[in-house]
């Protein structure tokens, strides 16, 4: 599904996962030393020890985060502690209250000498509703917690560790005791030897959230590239899908990657934790990712395939320009509980969006026609949406109910007005510049340490690339006026034609849906009420056929719509086997994909005299 | 998927009003009302006729607007017209996915249950019958309205229906998909010239459980300018 929410990463004081190694060994005594029991796990809940520095005030709160940077949604992770205790030094419990479900409040807090809760997980608790729905309270799973005592832990980190008001920039230390069994995927590195204990060495506390871990069964997959480490850890619920089976196209993808972001790029570790949700009721259901300035924590859903992975870390990985090389003082001194939202999403995740479809056809991945019609994709899918709607007016009131529906326009009309301002620059340059180029001059005038003012950045962006990108970037993303998206590609010589289009489910074509279930709503069967399904014909699928297998993976009766997963995103012309009951019979049906097509618009090349400008937006 | 439930819904509204006239003569009689007022024949959408339509989709906190046309003196394939989405030139797909929804033949007529008659209301100048369908009538694409119950508003005064109304007694199972909530109603109005009623407005509420997530949406289609 298209649609698979790709949350974005705004991101924080990039210090990274090489920063870790930076940071003291932690023993100071402005430290906040964090324990966290993976081995007893009690009722599915998880205790956390917290042992401050000696507060100054009489009165102190400790908080969780309302809302984590990257995705622009409520989450109150206070909601799942539960039991907070503070204790003085001789183990008596100190006054607390509770005003709000992130905030505990300690009295007599000199006296503090740890704070002890437990943690419940947010998989479970997971509501059947979209994450970004306008009234949803569900915690889009890879920004969740899962706790599954001795088989797998995902701690993302605001739900577990808190901070104290007006200490954000204290020292953390996170000792996290484990099953042995189970390995920790993370960016940060361990600080302790031990088989069943691990350290970490943060900062200040937007680095610990910064910093996912997922504890499973040792199933990873390292490589470098250049300079750069990459570390792939799966765990799959269902055991169906291993790190070596995805390995061969991370690495080709993020050596592409590599090549087409250049300098501009100096990541040296990234941790990609990936979680294979059965799908079942009780299982993940936010299928996507959250990406972090050297990780990201993904959510997939069996079956899985290596391409859905490439989709995903495609463009987390380019996060590693924006935000974190050029961002925001929102971002930057980001607020847990009282967020003021940068009012550049179309820069954080429409250009980032953009390349993560543009370097593939500019490092030979994908041909030109497969280009466009990505990018026309976006223009259709964008019309779902507020086409009048201020840019910056959008990211700026994200976090309004109302506003929220809007959000994954980042990724359709965000990635467009990415691609437009390109065309404008090269243009503007007779091809020689281009985004990127863009995004390394505003990389050597902020980076990592130096935020901009939200303020500041059209005018700075006019001032580099001239005032052409400038009037765009004021009438197409400030005042939200329509963007002509045939015009600016005519720039580079397309015009707009209409070309089949693969339709994403097999199931379905033509807006028919070519699935039913029995009269008891126990089996799913094929419905065949034409020879339109060229799926269908090829592989001699007919009316009644009850399905029972897709390439071996059973479907599952108690959910049907599990079925949709077994012919989503399938590729034309590989090999597949379904097993159906005809008439009281099992058989295999064994064929290659033959997907079905609808015609859509999209664009081809069709003007000679702005060949040289084609190419220098796809190829340099 | 959402559309093809609309497209399942937006053809079932044009009939679910469909009443039998033994079951609802006594109702009726009481305010000496013409049992012609049951026929399906009228309630049918006028093919003979030109006219516009507003169609309003609103899903999770979107809305898209698409303005098209009925022409009925064209060709069958020609009589629907995409004037624009969203103050746009339509796409190709917005032109398929319009014309595909609007120009597809209606279901066959179905039966009403008898023994599910109920008078709801009967008073103040408006009485409010309901059904439910028989399931043999049903074709498979439309099976899922067994479980709805419609209810027909009739103004005793005019002796006109004003309103028909369709909502699910429980969790649908359409296609492969569950769908908790489902609510239409249509407003309507008498043509004196023809002697039946035209579309005023077609209201189609649902909530979709898909793959775990719960989506809800509303389809709005309004009518207008009707010419012959």
């Amino acid at each position: 599904m298209k649609t698979s929410p790709l949350i974005p990463l705004l991101f924080l004081l990039g210090l990274g996962a090489c920063s870790v190694s930076k940071t003291s060994s932690g023993g100071s005594k402005n430290t906040i030393q964090v324990s966290i029991d993976l081995q007893n796990v009690d009722a599915d809940r998880v205790r956390v020890k917290v042992v401050p520095p000696r507060q100054k005030s009489g009165t102190v709160a400790y908080r969780f985060p309302k809302i984590i940077p990257g995705t622009y949604a409520i989450a109150d992770y206070g909601r799942y502690v539960d039991d907070i205790k503070a204790f003085n030094k001789d183990g008596s419990e100190l006054k607390t209250s509770r005003p709000d479900s992130n905030t505990v409040v300690i009295e007599n807090a000199r006296q503090l000498a740890y704070l002890s809760y437990l943690v419940n997980d947010t998989f479970d608790n997971e509501e059947d509703s979209d994450p970004f729905s306008e009234k949803s309270k569900t915690i889009f799973s890879p920004a969740g917690t899962n706790i599954d005592a001795g088989k797998y832990f995902l701690l993302n980190m605001a739900g577990f560790v808190g901070y104290f008001t007006d200490q954000l920039e204290k020292p953390y230390r996170i000792t996290i005791a484990h099953p042995e069994a189970l390995y920790g995927t993370t960016a940060m590195v361990d600080r302790d030897d031990a088989a069943r204990t691990d350290v970490f060495n943060l900062s200040r506390y937007p680095e610990v959230v910064d910093h996912p871990v997922m504890y499973a069964p040792a199933d990873t997959a390292a490589f470098r590239v250049n300079d750069m480490q990459v570390l792939l850890g799966v765990y799959s619920r269902r055991g169906k899908t291993h790190a070596s089976d995805l390995r061969p196209d991370l690495e080709k993808m993020i050596r592409a990657q590599k090549r087409f972001l250049g300098p501009i790029n100096d990541t040296q570790k990234y941790a990609v934790l990936a979680y294979i949700s059965s799908g079942a009721d009780d299982d993940a259901k936010g299928i996507g990712a959250l990406e972090h300035n050297t990780s990201t924590s993904a959510v997939f859903r069996e079956p899985m395939k290596s391409k859905d992975l490439i989709h995903v870390i495609s463009h987390e990985f380019f996060h590693t320009i924006a935000p974190l090389k050029v961002h925001s003082k929102e971002i930057q001194y980001f607020d847990f509980n009282n967020p003021k939202m940068s009012q550049h999403l179309w820069f954080y995740e429409g250009v980032t969006e953009y390349f993560s479809n543009l370097f593939q056809v500019n490092q030979g991945l994908i041909d030109d026609h497969a280009f466009y019609d990505l990018m026309a994709q976006k223009m259709e899918a964008s019309r779902n949406y507020n086409d009048k709607l201020s840019f910056t007016e959008m990211s700026r009131n994200i976090l309004d109910s109302k506003m929220k529906a809007q959000y994954p326009n980042v990724y359709q009309k965000g990635a467009l007005i990415a691609m437009c301002l390109d065309i404008v620059i090269r243009e503007q340059t007779q091809g020689q510049r281009g985004l990127l180029w863009l995004m390394g001059e505003l990389s050597k005038k902020y980076g990592a340490d130096k935020p901009f003012d939200d303020a500041e950045l059209i005018p700075t962006i006019t001032q580099i690339a001239g005032d052409e990108a400038g009037k765009f970037l004021v009438s197409h993303v400030q005042n939200g006026e329509r963007i002509v998206y045939a015009d600016f590609l005519a720039k580079v010589g397309l015009k707009k034609q209409v070309v089949p289009f693969p339709e994403p489910i097999v199931f379905v074509t033509q807006d028919v849906a070519y699935i039913k279930t029995d009269s008891s709503n126990t089996q799913v069967m094929a419905s065949v009420p034409d020879d339109a399904n060229q799926f269908y014909q090829n592989l001699g699928i007919k009316d009644n056929d009850i399905f029972l297998e897709f390439n071996g993976i059973p479907v599952n009766p108690k959910d049907a719509n599990s079925i949709i997963y077994l012919g989503y995103d399938l590729d034309e012309g590989s090999p597949i086997t379904v097993k159906v009951n005809r008439a009281g019979q099992d058989m295999e049906l064994k064929g290659t994909v033959k997907l079905n097509y609808d015609d859509a618009d999209s664009f081809r090349f069709g003007d000679t005299g702005k060949k040289d400008l084609n190419e220098a937006w796809l190829k340099k | 998927m959402k559309r093809i439930l609309t497209l399942a819904l937006a053809l079932f509204i044009g009939q679910h009003a469909v009443a039998q006239k033994e079951a609802v003569v006594s109702a009726l009689a009481k305010y000496k009302l013409d049992e012609g007022i049951l026929d399906e024949k009228l309630r049918t959408k006028p093919t003979d006729y030109s006219y516009d339509i507003k169609e309003t989709v609103a899903t999770e906190g979107v809305e898209k607007i698409i303005l098209g046309h009925y022409d009925a003196s064209k060709p069958e394939e020609d009589r629907w017209t995409v004037i624009s989405s969203d103050d746009q030139d339509p796409t190709t797909t917005e032109i398929k996915r319009f014309k595909k929804e609007h120009g597809k033949a209606p279901y066959p007529p179905a039966k009403i249950d008898e023994s599910s008659y109920k008078v709801e209301k009967d008073d103040a100048g408006i009485l409010v019958v309901s059904f439910k369908l028989d399931p043999a009538s049903l074709v498979p694409d439309n099976a899922f309205i067994k479980d709805c119950r419609s209810y027909l508003t009739i103004d005793t005064n005019t002796g006109k229906i004003t309103k028909a109304e369709s909502v699910n007694e429980k969790p649908l199972k359409v296609k492969t998909f569950n769908v908790p909530v489902l609510n239409t109603y249509s407003e309507l109005t008498w043509n004196e010239a023809e002697k039946k009623y035209f579309p005023k407005k077609d209201n189609i509420s649902m909530t979709i459980k898909l793959l775990g997530q719960e989506v809800a949406t509303t389809t709005i289609m309004e009518y207008s300018n009707f010419k012959k």
